[in-house]
């Protein structure tokens, strides 16, 4: 299987010992290029290698709310997979939270200054395996009780609004 | 106007509402629901007495997140005039965000544009923001919106898949034309909103 390795610049180090320890244990590693190749930028070249991809590695260190490239890879790589087909492991690298869309994952640790990478390939090789164990219940039960809530808002502002009778004649009319 | 959701979960929709671009319009404000955000748009305050930039700019004000889709960025009609509601509005957002920076009650807002890289050419000032592509069709709109819905701080992680919501957009839009049949073509936003909310999918 191919592997989607997304990281941000400032954990490039860390990304690039762990896709060599991938790559050692006979695991097919695919990053977004360092520099754009020639004939095509660097978002198309990032997009066709997630395209290739039938699982995602997340490596999440600190500063990633600034990194536009890694943003630009978890976009790409959600867009790409509209049924949440593919396999998605966080790997978090120090002392930071996950991203929304990781959350009801049970993340992966890398210790960067005495990194175990033979216990980090054996648990990745697992849950390539066993996806679904990957999967936090008790984060997915909390997003199913929040997804609720925020419909039962949705329904109580419509009626709201609709109490107070606020409405468009009719929007077949309307030009912005 | 009804009772103000909460900011967190409010999301502004900026978009065209001309009769072609009715379905990918829908296309949003369900997948926004089914994310378990709240929809707003300034269709909602439609008829109250305020001008209605003030009224925009309000409803706008009241939302964490905002999303811009510029695919009308052609002259149309005889006269070839562009429409300069939605990037006026996008204007607002990003004044937002900028004044909201370190407040703690942030603005973020995200643009989509028609598949290619022509919006390098008509708002080149937005180039390295990576706005979300799609080609107008009602798959790609709800994947855009997806995807950068699940990035959100705010959403309620799992969340329905894309795919999901797009088979439930058909069940959606049913309601809807019975909606418009029964109200003699007639179809309010909170009728929209409350469609939306009886048949996006659950967890």
């Amino acid at each position: 299987m191919r592997v989607f390795l997304s990281h941000s610049r400032e954990n490039s180090a860390a990304a690039s010992r762990l896709a060599q320890a991938l790559k050692q244990n006979q695991i097919e590693v695919l990053m977004s290029p360092q520099t754009a190749p020639k004939d095509e930028g660097w978002r198309q070249a990032t997009e066709r290698e997630i395209g290739q991809a039938g699982a995602f590695l997340f490596l999440i260190g600190p500063g990633l709310e600034s990194d536009r490239e890694q943003q630009f890879e978890w976009l790409t790589a959600l867009q790409g997979d509209p049924g949440r087909s593919k396999t998605m492991i966080p790997v978090l690298v120090g002392d930071v939270h996950l991203p929304p869309f990781l959350r009801d994952r049970i993340p992966l640790h890398l210790d960067t200054i005495s990194p175990d990478f033979l216990g980090l390939i054996g648990r990745i090789k697992h849950l390539l395996q066993y996806p679904f164990e990957v999967v936090d219940p008790e984060s997915y039960e909390r997003g199913r009780k929040a997804q609720k809530e925020g419909l039962e808002e949705v329904k109580r502002f419509a009626l709201a609004l609709k109490a107070a009778q606020v409405s468009l004649p009719r929007d077949r009319h309307v030009e912005r | 106007m009804g009772a103000t959701p909460p900011y967190e979960r409010s999301v502004f929709i900026n978009c065209p509402y001309d009769p072609g671009f009715a379905e990918l319009f829908h296309a949003i404000v369900f997948t926004v629901i089914a994310f378990g955000f709240v929809p707003r748009s300034a269709r909602e305050s439609e008829g109250e007495a305020e001008t209605r930039i003030d009224r925009i700019s309000e409803t706008l004000a009241q939302c964490k997140y905002s999303i811009h889709d510029l695919s009308r960025f052609t002259g149309e009609g005889t006269g070839n005039l562009a429409r300069f509601n939605m990037p006026l509005e996008l204007g607002i957002a990003i004044a937002l965000r900028y004044e909201r920076r370190g407040t703690g009650r942030p603005h973020n807002w995200r643009v989509m544009i028609p598949r290619g890289y022509t919006y390098q050419r008509f708002v080149s000032d937005l180039a390295g923001f990576d706005p979300r592509m799609h080609d107008l069709t009602v798959p790609s709109v709800i994947g855009a919106v997806a995807s950068w819905l699940d990035l959100q701080e705010d959403v309620p992680s799992p969340v329905p898949s894309a795919r999901r919501v797009l088979e439930s957009f058909p069940g959606f839009l049913a309601q809807i034309a019975n909606i418009r049949h029964d109200a003699l073509d007639e179809l309010a936003w909170p009728s929209i909103v409350l469609a939306a909310y009886r048949t996006a999918p659950r967890l």
